[in-house]
């Protein structure tokens, strides 16, 4: 035992004494606090009224579902009867000023992200660091290097998490206080119901009760996550494709969590990991799980899931290391393949061979596939939704495309009586009233039913044409569906973790191999091959972002079409910042804004990668300082709260959307353009310091 | 042709790696010999320009190196002591990689020649990532020889190299060092003990001692001692002498003493070698 706390303190130890794990560590607490502060809405808009509604809803719902399932002592029936039974309890009490802060708390989200990110991280490290170091053969000898080894690197690891979970919380905790979210504290005592998002919460507990419940929930769950990150990168021999995997189902679980089939589904919604971590899963609206009939609470499973999971990642990583298991990816070899001829290699130049670092790596190939092939799939699905109404919309403005709204006056009013005309026939054929001055009503309701919703559409369009028109800002009717779907595409998430995994794999490359000592003594090496691996990774990811876009680009051309590149930027609701610019401009000045982006993401790459000897961590580091505001500012309601966005760029429509607000522009700049060329500065010391020696 | 490092200086922090290295090069074969942290590869990170001097002057021909810039850097040929590979590349391809980055004009013949010197003419079209160490150690000696560079420096050529392929090495480098600077650092006495035409003793970053390689042998003269003696008596000896070598054979040891005085009556004295002078140097 005594062995065990000593080999446990200098487990701590080597987290601790890890410089990256503390700036890792540091950097996601603040990014969490920064995200608690920001998204923090302190205003109680407080509609009790509606959530008293809401409940006696429910109870109402419940028994009478209860009453119809009465006698049969099913789980139906005993699964309302508990519903109605607890509801009923509850009052619906205006929420109080005091306890805001504290729902705030529990309704901040984003923790989860960070929480998860910071604990795989650690994990990882913990499990792997005497893997890469090559000490595994020496612990195999020792004493304690086999089942002692696997014992204090799970207490390890769960002491960490532990400590990184309250100090996750402390951080969204202090956010919210530093927004004034709390008035003061005395709100910790109220009833957990007071909460506007926890009205319907079963549990007849405090509002400080519930909070501590919560950080209790949250423990578990991460220390089972981080045993199967932990225990991943550990069987991996590629820690780039441990760090993948673990991503991939991290990530993947934690976004799948939050779709909406995912919500309808009683079981996946409750027995699957994530639902742990998320206070509105624990004490929303009572949830039930089938188990052999019995009803068991949701909140029960979200404890019971996890603690069987911890046991169940621990024990395998014990397996793991005791039968010394790791894997190492190799690709099928197809039995059709010929067989390969020797070729013998050619001299090239430099810029080639950049090239074939990155294209003989199967990895960066993968990844470049796995790109176009999820682009075009989010294309596809995003074309195919084109719903009916908009359809009729399309025809309407097909109709009269090119036209003013002025000269088209009397068709309008004609196609709105012929409208008026079919919803007098509808509403007298439904009511039994008699259909009068229409000579073929069945017909006039049918036009009416086919058309209705997709002329409202356009009503509203012409009317804000005519205000257009009035301020003498004709602009041609259109049809803007196209249009607006490519500048709503945005900056793509996919597109932006491909290009840094690309910049930065190719950045860190030499130094990666250990190669960066030999070709700092060459001629080239030193002066020229900076430039020309910029050059390369910039050609790579601007040929990658256009392939992307033109992905993008072509299904929305071919299905919605982008008519009248003359027009007005008017044209299209929601973009009209650029007033006075032509579509046809907007978009070329598109592109050319987006391929800046490219140019400053590979200086931002670059400049990482200059600082951060590692590839993995360079990449992560670039990715969160581009993903995260995209994922935080995604819903956000003031266009130029979007200036803080480093990704701003690579969006094009996004940066010009802020042209209305000189402040935001500015913001901007400095953020997607002088930061990225600072960044860029030790880049360019290593290609001119031979002078300063 | 020559390389002359004027009271160059080198710290970590506290610790000194280089204080006042003072020394001339010409064409031939210089061997650094000394413990770990001596400032071997210290030294030669600062003539490669990958570490920053803290004072001091290299000249090369009377020329400031910092100020020749890439015509210093045409120049040289480096393998490091961890000499890394891309293992995606083969070695043909690899080899014309840093023929490209030399700027090499015509590298076919040079690197087919190469290839064969360092015995890896059959797997040229292999990838790397196949290669054993050796294999490895051998095609980054070839990298570095790759443009006839004027100064070719060599951490550790010859480490995980089997005594065959650390022959053919040897031979190798000291054939090619009639035009050339060669710096090679090492432990391993024996690897340059017939190859160098200058041995230097390194010590904390100090040169304790500096020569033709029999000449520095010779200084040990007289200091070297070998006895024949019981098992038990093993211990006592090396807690008076400085014990280089313990041969067991059967019932009785032989051993080979560092002594300045006749250690025992039955000690015979023996011919010094480079090891011998080593040892007596940094001893203590």
């Amino acid at each position: 035992m005594q062995d065990f706390g000593r080999n446990l303190k200098f487990e701590l130890l080597k987290l601790l004494r890890n410089r990256m794990i503390i700036i890792v560590s540091v950097v996601l607490l603040t990014a969490n606090m920064v995200a608690a502060y920001r998204l923090c809405d302190v205003e109680n808009d407080a509609k009790t009224e509606y959530y008293a509604q809401g409940v006696a809803a429910v109870i109402k719902d419940a028994e009478s579902r209860y009453g119809a399932e009465e006698g049969k002592n099913g789980f139906t029936a005993r699964y309302y009867k508990m519903i109605a039974d607890k509801y009923s309890k509850l009052r619906t009490d205006k929420e109080p000023e005091a306890v805001t802060g504290y729902g705030q708390y529990l309704s901040y989200i984003y923790v989860d992200l960070f929480l998860l990110s910071c604990c795989a991280f650690c994990a990882a490290f913990t499990f792997r660091r005497e893997k890469e170091t090559g000490e595994m053969q020496t612990l195999y000898a020792y004493k304690h290097g086999r089942r002692g080894y696997a014992a204090v690197k799970l207490t390890a690891c769960a002491i960490t998490t532990t400590v990184l979970v309250l100090l996750f919380c402390l951080s969204s905790f202090t956010g919210v206080f530093v927004r004034g979210g709390f008035v003061d504290f005395t709100g910790g005592g109220a009833r957990l119901q007071d909460l506007k998002a926890f009205i319907y919460a079963p549990n007849e507990i405090s509002v400080l009760s519930a909070v501590l419940v919560s950080v209790l929930y949250k423990i578990p769950v991460c220390i089972a996550l981080a045993f199967f990150a932990g225990g991943v990168s550990y069987l991996f021999n590629s820690g780039a494709l441990a760090a993948a995997v673990s991503a991939v189902f991290m990530y993947g679980s934690y976004m799948l969590n939050n779709r909406s089939y995912i919500n309808k589904n009683a079981f996946l919604r409750n027995c699957n990991l994530f639902a742990s971590i998320r206070p509105s899963n624990i004490f929303g609206e009572l949830r039930c799980i089938n188990v052999f009939g019995f009803a068991i609470p949701a909140y029960v499973v979200n404890i019971v899931l996890p603690l069987l999971l911890i046991v169940f990642f621990g024990a395998v990583f014990f397996e793991l290391h005791l039968n010394r298991a790791s894997v190492t990816i190799k690709l099928p070899k197809l039995k059709f393949k010929r067989k390969r001829k020797i070729k013998q290699a050619k001299p090239h130049g430099l810029f080639a061979y950049e090239f074939r670092k990155i294209f003989k790596s199967k990895l960066c190939v993968a990844v470049i596939a796995l790109t176009l092939i999820a682009g075009a799939i989010v294309s596809v699905i995003s074309v195919r939704a084109f719903p009916y109404p908009e359809q009729v919309y399309k025809k309407y403005c097909e109709r009269w495309q090119g036209r003013y709204c002025y000269e088209i006056e009397d068709e309008y009013n004609a196609e709105q009586k012929k409208i008026n005309d079919g919803f007098e026939a509808y509403s007298a054929m439904r009511y039994g009233r008699p259909v009068e001055g229409i000579d073929n009503p069945v017909q006039a309701a049918d036009y009416y039913i086919a058309n209705y919703e997709g002329f409202r559409l356009f009503r509203e369009k012409y009317e804000r044409l005519i205000e257009l028109h009035e301020q003498d800002k004709d602009t041609p009717i259109l049809f803007e569906g196209g249009y607006r779907r490519f500048f709503e595409s945005g900056a793509d998430i996919f597109l932006i973790l491909s290009a840094v995994f690309l910049c930065t794999y190719l950045a860190t490359y030499d130094r990666v191999n250990n190669t960066e000592s030999v070709m700092t003594t060459t001629k080239k090496g030193r002066g020229k091959l900076p430039w020309i691996k910029f050059a390369a990774l910039m050609t790579v990811s601007g040929a990658l972002y256009a392939a992307f876009t033109l992905i993008t680009f072509l299904p929305i051309l071919f299905k919605f079409g982008m008519a009248l590149p003359y027009a007005d930027t008017y044209a299209v609701p929601g973009f009209e910042a650029c007033g006075g610019m032509s579509l046809g401009r907007y978009v070329a000045l598109m592109f050319i804004l987006r391929f800046i982006g490219v140019v400053l993401l590979c200086l931002f790459c670059c400049g990482i990668s200059s600082l951060i000897k590692n590839h993995i961590t360079a990449m992560a580091a670039t990715a969160w300082i581009y993903v995260i505001p995209i994922f935080l500012l995604k819903n956000a309601e003031n266009k130029a709260a979007r200036c803080v966005e480093p990704s701003l760029l690579l969006d094009g429509s996004g940066f010009m959307q802020l042209f209305s607000s000189p402040g935001a522009v500015a913001v901007s700049i400095l953020i997607c353009v002088v930061i990225p060329c600072i960044l860029f500065i030790p880049f360019i010391r290593k290609v001119i310091k031979w002078n300063f020696r | 042709m020559e390389l002359s490092i004027n009271n160059v200086s080198k710290s970590y922090k506290q610790n000194k790696a280089l204080s006042g290295f003072t020394l001339s090069f010409s064409p031939g074969v210089y061997a650094l010999l000394g413990p770990n942290g001596s400032g071997k590869s210290t030294l030669m990170n600062i003539i490669t320009g990958n570490l920053k001097k803290d004072s001091g002057v290299i000249t090369y021909n009377g020329k400031d190196i910092s100020k020749m810039g890439m015509e210093y850097l045409s120049l040289l040929g480096y393998m490091p002591q961890y000499p890394g590979i891309y293992l995606q590349f083969t070695a043909e391809e690899y080899l014309y990689y840093i023929a490209a980055l030399k700027g090499v004009k015509d590298p076919v013949e040079q690197i087919t020649e190469v290839l064969r010197e360092v015995e890896l003419d059959d797997v040229r079209s292999m990838k790397t990532s196949t290669f054993s160490g050796g294999m490895k150690q051998r095609l980054a000696l070839a990298q570095a020889v790759i443009g006839d560079p004027k100064i070719l420096l060599l951490d550790e050529p010859t480490a995980g190299l089997d005594p065959k392929q650390r022959i053919a090495i040897r031979n190798y480098i000291s054939r090619i060092s009639f035009n050339k600077i060669v710096i090679i650092a090492t432990h391993v006495v024996s690897d340059i003990e017939y190859i160098a035409k200058t041995a230097i003793f390194l010590k904390k970053g100090v040169i304790t001692d500096c020569g033709a390689p029999s000449e520095l042998a010779k200084k040990a003269a007289g200091d070297v001692w070998s006895i024949r003696c019981g098992a038990d008596e093993v211990t006592a000896y090396q807690n008076r002498y400085k014990v280089i070598n313990i041969q067991s054979d059967g019932a009785d040891v032989n051993l080979r003493v560092l002594s300045y005085t006749k250690p025992t009556d039955n000690a015979k004295p023996e011919a010094p070698t480079l090891e011998d002078e080593y040892i007596r140097v940094f001893a203590n």
